[in-house]
């Protein structure tokens, strides 16, 4: 998998998890723009645990590490290491 | 009458219960009201109670001094409003809530939130408090602070007509802001903001005294007789992490378990409180600045966090193996505040 095809499959969950986001924009504020909050944030999270075979610490379970779904993006390929 | 009007509101810094949210939006980033603000907030309670919308068993925890805060706090002024004094003054609520807020008067009450919620008619009601800062005629909307509309506390607009809605079908018994209190009534509080003039120290005395009930879990009943104190199973100081910890693993044992997050979303509130007033206490030399301090009371509010959110986790996935790790992450949060605090109590002693 490369970085474009994580952003398109994440882009997908989203828009699954949290049904009330139509269209996603990877640099928007997700609190300000999607209205993401404490908790969809850890449903999100898990389904890209799931999705992704990836694993989340409990530390990184909090809303204010993700200031835009890119920066969960790039958790995620971190956690699959990917190149940019 | 302008056609339009919005009272300032800061988006607070605890936001556990709407009361909170409410003071913290009006006095978040006064300077003025921070020195009550950390003079207070450092008591714990919980005690059961049955939940108001479902009737289900219910672990109540809040910071003291709870919801009396807005009535005692010196940098507010409410006002209690009975309906009959609401519709004497003004014929209707629409209206006084507009005079209101023309009179820069925030307004704070009971409004069946169900009214609000659902396009279609219900036939229950989820009496819940309102906070309204602002108006708009030509839209026909008010501004509002609530936790019920995006599932966090979050401001956003309700029509005038569900207000009224929401409003009229409320009883006397349905108005728990009243009808402990204030027996057969019910009604809204007028809350003005009153921090202009600093007439209020912060009271290093009340903290050390505070600090010591706190971690010494000691029934401050007495202590804090203007508020309500009904119950005889309350729950004081550091016990209350004990209590928490207790229903939760007794949750996690359920079949199905139903993991009720407010009490520790309150705590977490707790901690970020506390770490902002011993920020705001050596930055006014009120204690010597210690590095050590604040780095160690910041892992309180992480193993906190860490807490809740996974207890967020374990109630999506089901997984109650993680309760094991749970129980770390509450104790890691105990132990190190009750040192933390120990080394604040003879720092602020010594001083």
């Amino acid at each position: 998998m490369d970085r474009e095809k994580l952003n398109f499959e994440l882009t997908e969950l989203i828009k699954t998890v949290i049904p009330d986001i139509d269209e996603v924009d990877m640099n928007a504020s997700i609190t300000d723009e999607y209205g993401v909050n404490s908790i969809s944030i850890i449903r999100l999270i898990v389904a890209a645990e799931n999705k992704f075979g990836v694993s989340f610490s409990d530390y990184e379970l909090d809303l204010s590490s993700y200031d835009t779904f890119g920066d969960l993006a790039a958790a995620v390929s971190e956690k699959l290491e990917l190149e940019d | 009458m302008a056609n339009m009007k919005k009272l300032k509101v800061t988006y607070p810094t605890i936001t556990s219960w709407q009361w909170h949210a409410t003071l913290f939006s009006i006095l978040s980033d006064d300077e003025n009201a921070k020195k009550w603000i950390y003079s207070n907030y450092i008591q714990l309670r919980c005690y059961n109670i049955q939940e108001i919308f479902t009737g289900d068993d219910m672990l109540f925890a809040d910071i003291m001094p709870g919801s009396s805060s807005l009535k005692e706090c010196p940098y507010l002024i409410t006002s209690l409003m009975t309906k009959e004094q609401i519709e004497s003054y003004c014929g209707n609520i629409i209206d006084f809530i507009i005079k209101t807020i023309d009179l820069n008067g925030y307004v704070y009450g009971v409004f069946d939130e169900a009214k609000i919620l659902c396009d279609t008619e219900v036939d229950y009601k989820f009496p819940h408090e309102l906070f309204i800062y602002g108006y708009n005629i030509d839209e026909e909307i008010f501004y509002v602070g609530d936790f019920t509309f995006k599932d966090h506390y979050s401001y956003t607009t309700v029509s005038f007509k569900d207000v009224e809605k929401g409003y009229e079908v409320i009883t006397a018994q349905d108005d728990h802001m009243f009808k402990d209190d204030y027996k057969g009534t019910r009604g809204l509080y007028v809350i003005l903001k009153n921090s202009d003039t600093p007439y209020y120290e912060v009271d290093i005395e009340l903290i050390k005294t505070t600090l010591r009930e706190y971690l010494n879990s000691m029934d401050t009943k007495n202590h804090f007789r203007m508020m309500r104190n009904r119950f005889d199973d309350t729950i004081f100081g550091v016990d209350v992490y004990d209590r928490v910890l207790s229903r939760i693993n007794s949750q996690m044992s359920e079949e199905e378990p139903d993991f009720d997050i407010r009490a520790l979303h309150l705590m977490y509130d707790h901690k970020v409180l506390m770490l902002e007033r011993l920020k705001y206490l050596m930055a006014n030399d009120y204690m010597e600045y210690d590095k050590e301090i604040l780095d160690e009371y910041k892992t309180v509010v992480v193993n906190m966090l860490a807490a809740r959110n996974l207890l967020v986790r374990i109630s999506i996935t089901g997984d109650t193996g993680a309760a094991v790790r749970f129980k770390k992450y509450f104790n890691i949060a105990k132990e190190k505040e009750v040192s933390i605090l120990l080394k604040v109590l003879s720092l602020l002693d010594n001083k």
